[in-house]
């Protein structure tokens, strides 16, 4: 018996497998906040590491978008009037130093470790540098310099 | 005679004495999600504690003209931010009464009448190393070991690790009148 054709089409159509676009969900944990404490102008560079979790389901890589609290996203601390600014890097290894950062703007191909979004991300998977320059340092009036440093991660 | 009364008055003005003041801080974890956002607060104090101890009034007594009179104490020079046995180095500034036309200027008065003064700073105890001050302008390259200083700033003076010294001299006695002469030397130490 010869089927006819939009026949053989709905059949066709009926066979093929159903495809759900999955959303890949992604978490970053284990910040700490990062406290110079009382420095010197004269202290030099000034570093502080902090390493984090970052945790991925769905998706192979991921990016990294840092923004600042200083005018317009910049990286600065502020005290009164004066801007105190800093640099930030940011490595999906929790022992590297990794790429600077620029404010607003997403750095992607970051990998993380299997697993580690179900588990609770609490393994260091990645690293943040903060740095201050020492000439911007010893610039600086005395004074308490505060500000926050916004880390936004999703899938690629 | 003339009576010279040189008091330093215990002016501790401490540059940069700033205290960190404790704001509750708490990073911002990321929830799980199609994005994830964390925040992460940052906070950096300059400046450092400062502290000038042991300081006394120099009295120079009644003195006679044809010689200077001089007179010095070892003091206490405390500061923060130093390692226990690394060098602390400082500036100091020192400022006398002043003048019409110099206002730092070391100088006694006794009414209308003046007599000025030399003052000498040594970052160690005695006067062997001493040099002198200009009225207003920073001595830089000052040096003390930290552990000293960290002794000075926490529990006040504990080691005289520098000595301030006066001089008037002969000169400047022999053309003053009789009479009590009076005046005061601020000190201002920042630790570097």
């Amino acid at each position: 018996m010869a089927l006819s054709r939009p026949l053989i089409a709905l059949l066709l159509m009926c066979a093929a497998p159903t495809v759900v676009a999955q959303s890949a969900n992604i978490v970053i944990g284990n910040l700490r906040d990062v406290v110079f404490g009382t420095v010197a102008p004269t202290s030099g560079s000034l570093r502080r590491i902090t390493r984090l979790c970052v945790g991925l389901d769905g998706a192979d890589t991921y990016r990294v978008t840092a923004t600042g609290s200083g005018d317009g996203g910049d990286f600065a601390l502020v005290g009164g009037i004066s801007s105190l600014p800093y640099s930030v890097y940011f490595s999906d290894r929790p022992n590297r130093r990794g790429q600077a950062l620029k404010s607003g703007e997403p750095h992607g191909d970051y990998t993380t470790r299997a697993g580690i979004h179900r588990s609770g991300c609490r393994r260091r998977t990645s690293r943040l540098t903060i740095t201050i320059n020492d000439q911007d340092l010893q610039a600086m009036p005395s004074g308490r310099y505060a500000g926050t440093l916004t880390l936004m991660v999703s899938p690629e | 005679m003339t009576s010279i009364f040189r008091r330093v008055a215990a002016s501790l003005l401490s540059l940069a004495c700033l205290h960190v003041t404790h704001v509750a801080m708490a990073a911002g974890q990321g929830s799980s999600g199609l994005t994830s956002t964390g925040q992460v607060d940052m906070t950096l104090t300059t400046g450092l504690s400062a502290r000038i101890a042991g300081l006394s009034d120099f009295a120079l007594g009644t003195v006679a003209t044809g010689s200077n009179a001089a007179a010095n104490q070892d003091i206490c020079i405390g500061r923060s931010g130093v390692g226990l046995f690394s060098a602390g180095s400082y500036r100091l500034r020192a400022s006398g009464d002043g003048t019409a036309t110099d206002a730092h200027a070391f100088v006694l008065r006794n009414g209308a009448d003046e007599i000025t003064y030399d003052v000498f700073f040594n970052d160690q105890p005695g006067l062997a190393g001493r040099v002198p001050l200009t009225g207003g302008v920073m001595l830089s390259g000052q040096q003390g070991l930290g552990l000293f200083e960290l002794f000075n700033l926490i529990f006040g003076c504990t080691v005289r690790n520098a000595n301030v010294s006066i001089e008037v001299p002969a000169a400047q006695l022999a053309a003053a009148s009789s009479g009590t002469y009076t005046g005061t030397l601020t000190l201002v130490l920042i630790p570097d």
